[in-house]
């Protein structure tokens, strides 16, 4: 792993194991560039039967998927254009010799959780490798069968205004803003605006 | 390519000591002082001409007392010893250059002065248009702007957004390579090599107590062995706001860079005692040793720990020489720099900034552009 640092905005590449091993398969360097008018462009070499995820954390401790899967060989590009001064980005590689397309990639399940690769990193936010994103012990797929949130933990306080998270969910309210009468937006839980391709 | 101190060092090595020694016995006659047994020797430059020494930067006994020289040479003759030191640091005195400085030391460029710069021009909006769109709020905490502001924390809305390729165009590529052996390669090169002077590194350490003494220890080139400590009667919180300080051979014209690499901490001893008596681990306040004030004479060091031989006691010189020469301009901009802070830290403090939303566009290439 050699992370490769840029003015504002930082690539760095981990690979996480995945279910199988390819062992023989060289750890992907990711380059990161400044591209035309102040946006970004993000390329790697790809390996052969791999999976690639592509995740943005503004702080280096949350790490969030971008609506974005790519698989095996090719010149992989991606681009971004970013608000924040300070960005981080880094790829998260996964193997499994069942998979052997994009779409296949795309449509599998690879944390079990009844939601497809796809919906995790494109419509829900949720985990793609954690089955329970918000640790309530309630599969993500689950809950949205059931039309609970999978971001909220209902037994946490994601706000700290002492009203547990179901307790909001279910008086509409948003679990993760404390003082929702000052704020018109608070009753967004989740926005989602979503044209698919 | 020697430095323009190291001849006159190699010359000047046993004439230093021996008045080094010389200053230990005029301490001991004198007991004006506690001698302390690892000094190598103690540099008053404003006392240069002393012993009739008129080098500028001429290692000097200390000698510091309201006595005159000529009252201190008078009492210190009666000592059969004393004196043959003494004629002994005198003869190779007679040596020495005449009062020509050996080297001159500025700050080629600006000091920071605490003017904010201007902000980086901002690219031309791009006109995208978006295919998907996910909002979600999310709760941050950022390290404040300084240190002693409480962090900045709230929620914030996430959107992330598949946008169409905007069909940006490429940035131009990068030069192709030439060649090492191209003639016009090999005459860029001689060109730049004949203004190439190189710039060394000198790595500082400082811990300036009262703003009034500071301990140094200096690492020529960052290297562990031959680096030297001492103590300085400057605040070396005014050696900030510029990263190169360019030192001049008096005698052949040669110019040197040197970037200043300084790693620096503020304490007083309030502090220090406060926290001793709360760790009760004793009085930890360091024995500062005997300095003329800054205002008395002018810049002043002792060094308390090193090699005689090392770059670092070049470095000694030159810094305070530097800013002997330079020192009102480094100290207005620093105050300058502490007025900025104060205005700012109350303006974040009056006016509590929230963390920024975040919007990230991220979109493929369209295979139909053919890159």
């Amino acid at each position: 792993m050699k992370p490769c640092f840029k003015p504002k905005i930082a690539a760095i590449f981990l690979a996480f194991p995945g279910t199988f091993a390819m062992a023989d398969a060289p750890d992907e360097q990711m380059t990161f560039i400044p591209w035309t008018g102040g946006t970004w462009k993000s390329e790697w070499p790809g390996v052969a039967q791999r999976t690639y995820f592509y995740q943005w954390s503004s702080d280096l401790v949350t790490w969030h998927y971008a609506p974005y899967m790519a698989f095996g060989t090719g010149g992989h590009e991606y681009f971004m254009d970013a608000s924040p001064e300070k960005l981080f980005v880094r790829l998260h590689r996964h193997d499994d010799p069942a998979v052997t397309t994009l779409q296949q990639a795309k449509d599998a399940d690879f944390d079990g959780d009844g939601l497809s690769n796809w919906d995790e990193v494109f419509s829900e936010g949720t985990l793609p490798f954690d089955w329970d994103t918000d640790g309530d012990l309630i599969p993500d797929g689950l809950e949205i069968l059931l039309g609970s949130s999978p971001l909220y933990n209902p037994a946490g306080d994601d706000d700290g205004d002492g009203m547990n998270n179901a307790e909001e969910y279910l008086a509409g309210r948003d679990p993760s803003l404390a003082d929702p009468v000052s704020d018109p937006s608070s009753r967004l839980l989740d926005v989602f605006n979503i044209t698919p391709f | 390519m020697s430095k323009p101190v190291s001849a006159l060092r190699e010359g000047k090595l046993a004439f230093q000591i021996l008045l080094a020694a010389f200053g230990c016995i005029l301490q001991f006659v004198n007991s004006s002082s506690v001698i302390r047994k690892k000094f190598l020797f103690t540099v008053l430059p404003e006392d240069r001409t002393s012993f009739g020494v008129e080098t500028a930067s001429t290692f000097h006994a200390k000698y510091i007392d309201s006595q005159t020289p000529t009252d201190k040479l008078t009492q210190i003759m009666k000592f059969p010893l004393v004196s043959f030191i003494l004629l002994a640091a005198l003869l190779p005195s007679q040596s020495q250059e005449t009062a020509v400085p050996q080297w001159d030391v500025e700050i080629p460029g600006p000091i920071t002065a605490g003017t904010p710069s201007e902000p980086a021009p901002k690219p031309e909006p791009i006109d995208f248009t978006v295919l998907s769109s996910r909002t979600t709020r999310m709760l941050v905490t950022e390290a404040p702007e300084m240190n002693d502001l409480p962090p900045v924390s709230g929620m914030i809305n996430v959107t992330v957004q598949v946008v169409e390729d905007p069909k940006l165009p490429d940035p131009p590529p990068p030069l192709p390579a030439m060649p090492p052996d191209d003639p016009a390669v090999v005459a860029r090169m001689a060109e730049l090599l004949e203004t190439y002077r190189g710039t060394d590194l000198v790595f500082l350490s400082a811990t300036v107590y009262e703003h009034n003494r500071t301990f140094l220890r200096i690492y020529p080139n960052g290297k562990v062995g031959n680096d030297v400590s001492a103590w300085s009667n400057l605040d070396f919180n005014h050696f900030s706001g510029f990263s190169t300080y360019r030192v001049k051979d008096a005698v052949d014209g040669t110019i040197y860079d040197f970037g200043l690499l300084m790693g620096i901490g503020n304490t007083n001893f309030q502090r220090m005692r406060e926290v001793a008596e709360r760790s009760g681990s004793g009085d930890m306040t360091p024995e500062i040793p005997e300095l003329p004030d800054f205002s008395a004479g002018g810049p002043a060091f002792i060094v308390v720990e090193g090699d005689a031989a090392s770059p670092a006691m070049d470095t000694l010189e030159q810094i305070h020489d530097l800013y002997r020469k330079e020192g009102p301009r480094m100290e207005q901009a620093y105050h300058a720099r502490e007025e900025a802070r104060a205005e700012r830290k109350a303006y974040l403090l009056a006016n509590s900034p929230k963390p920024e939303d975040i919007v990230i566009k991220f979109w493929e290439r369209d295979p139909a552009s053919g890159k």
